[in-house]
């Protein structure tokens, strides 16, 4: 496999040499045990001649050169084990000749055979085992001269040659299990160093953990550049990384590990974990694998994947869909949504509209009638495509026409239902023919006199967060969507305003919005964003709104249309002068609440003539005996609940907001029975209409009911 | 409620001061006896300060079942608020009303 020196040498620094364990140990052992004892006895019975010197002298030499050779055998590695096995060789031998020269030590050979047999053994190093092999020959040509001159003894050469033999099969034997071995070694560091040069450059993190995630195998070294913590923390707690994921993601995270621990079967997820300040998506996926070659499926191998750009990038991606220059989304841009830049003193309003893969109709429009009116249109043309698209700017441009033909026409601001009932009029009979509608809100504010005006036809509701209240309202209109009827009578709806309220206009993009398991955003939701919103800006809510549906949905991308408008009430010229009463809901009540009524009415409003008066009276006593008749007298659960009366004055205009508890009541029967009929009742509500201004009603998600009623007095 | 004849014309005179989703019911009751086997009717209402809905539903049932029986009805002495309501219904085509109750019973 190899045939360079240094890798071989490499291979025995690496204690491998050390570690190996032969045959051949075994007959080495074995053949030097019993030539030591055969020289043991030789040099014992020349002992009885020479003395006991060289006999003690050889013990010695023995006891210590064994000793030594156990040292570096275990202390000492690579080149420097073969020279001092070398070096003590040679002291050896020179041991040996000094005591065969001094004392003629007859059977010395059988040491010379001894060592040749070690060196095969202990000099891997080609350079040292031959010098060694050519002391041997010279002593051994040097012995064979000395004992030729007495006699020939055959077992003597036979003995040499078997132990040349010998040395050079131990060596060759050794030397092959080390290379075997190097061999391994090598082709493991081989597939390591490719597993590492893998392991830096590649960007997702590789975890092998256990099939209940309580035990880290590995963990790849992406994951300290991913989060900002050592892998060792990992390895020795487990828990640690939960205390990074996004509280708003651990319960769902728990969920995930646990059905996966449970069924051991794929699982694919998205979760936050933060980072310095900020927080980062990551992608989890966990493969269930086996570690060994049979049983069941005993670990997860995860792969987790930085996707932030990805997320951001979505987003990104959607937003600048309306930049794009393709033509159906620069139709959009210019032509389906408006600048909301009103420029009115206390008005702060943002808008964004993002829209679905498709083109579709969704469409705004502002429009800045004098320094303190503006009106507001946010729309959504039925269907997809080019022509919803179309059909919403050609809607778009019928309104600013209506809007400028009554301004010249009638020389001042003309009225919601004016402008509404002009546009449905020439819009309805194209829209009729095409067979699509336009469901929409037409919105005017006035922060002259603090109100807010709509005409609702049949969009969702618009969002209402009193700040009086503390809470949001949702505001209901009478009207049939655009291109149902050109002759829909509209009906406005008004209510005033304060400073620190908000109006949140919105399209069913948002509260439609799907999560993977097909559950809506929901209007519960958009309240509760509202209601702890109060504190921040228009754009601020807008931006909330808009990121908290997207990251809602964000698997599964926008469906629809995402169009919202945000606008808030800074400050407000005209302070309101409220006074509350609380009434049992009751018939009883009905004379106590007109006397409550006329007595503020009359307090507030002097110079009005007392026949409005008593008619304002008389639509207020209509709409509580409405409310009694349908809803405390009707359900027992509400009999004898209270009625909350807020009657109220901002400048000229009174209004009376009815607080109570029920359900949904359709206020928009303005159509009285025919007085020739003759008929008992039905005529309150009809009553109630053409006394007031309007009836505008809402209702929490609480249940609480809300009537306003106005009069320009 | 007051029952009276003058002349065979029935005058009803009305002693509540209001007539409304309260005492509706039992008015009307009232009323429809009071007016029972007579053909000529006077409806005096000058007690009456206040009148809803449900009071002009009593008044416009009362009426109906007089028309059924071919006789007539004719309101008197109504106040000014109560006359906002029926200003609103134009309650004045179907049923003439008066300021006087010597008014009403000459036009009857």
């Amino acid at each position: 496999m190899f045939s360079d020196s240094r890798d071989f040498n490499r291979a025995l620094k690496s204690n491998i040499g050390g570690q190996m364990f032969s045959s051949v140990p075994f007959l080495v052992l074995l053949f030097s045990i019993i030539l030591f004892i055969q020289s043991f006895i030789f040099y014992f019975f020349e002992s009885s001649v020479k003395g006991i010197v060289p006999f003690v002298i050889m013990v010695l030499l023995s006891l210590i050169y064994f000793s030594i050779f156990l040292i570096v055998k275990i202390r000492i590695k690579g080149n420097r084990y073969s020279l001092f096995n070398f070096l003590i060789l040679m002291v050896f031998f020179l041991s040996e000749l000094y005591l065969y020269l001094f004392y003629e030590m007859k059977y010395l050979w059988v040491f010379l055979i001894l060592t040749q047999v070690f060196s095969g053994y202990l000099l891997l190093n080609k350079r040292y085992f031959y010098i060694t092999l050519s002391i041997h020959l010279l002593l051994y040509i040097l012995f064979n001269e000395m004992m030729l001159v007495n006699r020939v003894q055959l077992e003597f050469h036979l003995s040499g040659l078997s132990a040349l033999l010998l040395s050079f099969l131990i060596r060759h034997d050794r030397r092959q299990a080390l290379i075997n071995l190097a061999d391994i070694y090598y082709s493991q560091k081989e597939i390591n160093d490719r597993f590492q040069q893998l392991e830096d450059n590649i960007s997702q993190i590789f975890i092998l953990c256990s099939n209940d995630f309580e035990k880290y195998y590995y963990i790849s070294s992406a994951f300290e550049r991913m989060l900002t913590l050592p892998r060792e923390k990992l390895l020795n707690s487990p828990d640690v990384w939960m205390s990074f994921i996004h509280p708003g993601d651990k319960e769902r995270v728990n969920l995930e590990l646990n059905s996966a621990a449970i069924d051991k079967s794929y699982r694919e997820f998205d979760l936050r974990v933060s980072q310095d300040d900020d927080y980062i998506w990551l992608k989890f996926q966990l493969f269930p694998i086996k570690s060994g070659k049979y049983g069941l499926e005993d670990r997860f191998a995860v792969i987790v994947d930085n996707i932030t750009e990805n997320k951001l990038a979505e987003l990104k991606l959607a937003e600048a869909q309306s930049l794009d220059s393709d033509f159906a989304a620069r139709i959009q841009k210019n032509l389906l949504f408006s600048n909301p830049i009103l420029n009115i003193q206390g008005l702060d309003i943002a808008a964004v509209s993002i829209p679905s893969l498709d083109v579709a109709g969704d469409f705004f429009d502002f429009y800045r009638f004098s320094d303190s009116i503006a009106d507001i249109i946010i729309a959504d043309v039925m269907g997809k495509g080019m022509i919803a698209s179309m059909l919403g700017a050609a809607s778009k441009s019928a309104f600013m026409k209506s809007r400028l033909d009554l301004t010249v026409l009638e020389n001042s601001i003309p009225s919601i239902e004016r402008i509404m009932t002009n546009t449905n009029r020439a819009l309805s009979s194209e829209l009729i023919k095409l067979g699509k509608f336009i469901t929409m809100q037409y919105a005017r504010i006035n922060m002259e006199n603090a109100l807010f005006s709509f005409i609702d036809s049949g969009h969702t509701s618009i969002l209402y967060y009193s700040d009086r209240h503390k809470c949001c309202w949702s505001l209901k209109g009478w009207n049939m969507p655009v291109g149902f009827n050109p002759q829909e009578k509209m009906i406005n709806s008004i209510i005033p305003f304060n400073s620190g309220d908000i109006f949140f206009f919105y399209s069913d993009g948002v509260t439609e919005a799907e999560n993977s398991d097909g559950e809506q955003f929901g209007e519960r939701r958009l309240n509760y964003v509202l209601n702890s919103s109060a504190h921040l800006t228009s754009s601020q809510i807008m931006n909330k709104v808009k990121n908290l549906v997207f990251h809602y949905s964000s698997s599964e991308g926008f469906a629809d249309d995402l169009t919202c408008i945000a606008m808030k009430i800074g400050s407000v010229n005209q302070k309101s002068n409220i006074v509350e009463g609380i009434f049992s809901g009751k018939r009883e009540s009905l004379q106590v609440i007109r006397t409550f009524v006329s007595g503020f009415l009359n307090e507030n409003f002097q110079n009005t003539h007392k026949e409005i008066i008593s008619s304002i009276v008389l639509a207020v006593n209509e709409a509580v005996a409405n409310i009694i008749e349908h809803n405390y007298e009707k359900d027992s659960l509400l009999y004898g609940r209270e009625i909350l009366i807020e009657a109220g004055k901002n400048g000229k205009t009174c209004f009376l907001r009815l607080f109570y508890d029920g359900k949904d009541f359709d206020w928009t029967t303005f159509q009285a029975p025919h007085l020739k009929e003759m008929k008992a009742g039905g005529y309150g509500l009809y009553l109630m209409r053409e006394i007031m201004d309007s009836i505008c009603y809402s209702a929490n998600l609480d249940g609480a009911q809300c009537l306003t009623l106005i009069k320009d007095l | 409620m007051k029952v009276s004849e003058n002349n065979g014309i029935r005058i009803i005179t009305l002693e509540t001061d209001h007539l409304d989703a309260l005492n509706s019911e039992e008015i009307k009751k009232m009323m429809i006896n009071g007016v029972q086997g007579s053909e000529k009717i006077v409806l005096n209402m000058d007690k009456v300060t206040f009148v809803d809905s449900s009071g002009l539903g009593v008044i416009l049932t009362v009426f109906r079942q007089i028309k059924e029986n071919n006789g007539s009805l004719v309101i008197a002495c109504v106040n000014n608020t109560v006359k906002v309501l029926f200003k609103l219904v134009r309650l004045s085509h179907m049923i003439q009303i008066y300021d006087s109750e010597s008014e009403a019973l000459a036009a009857v």
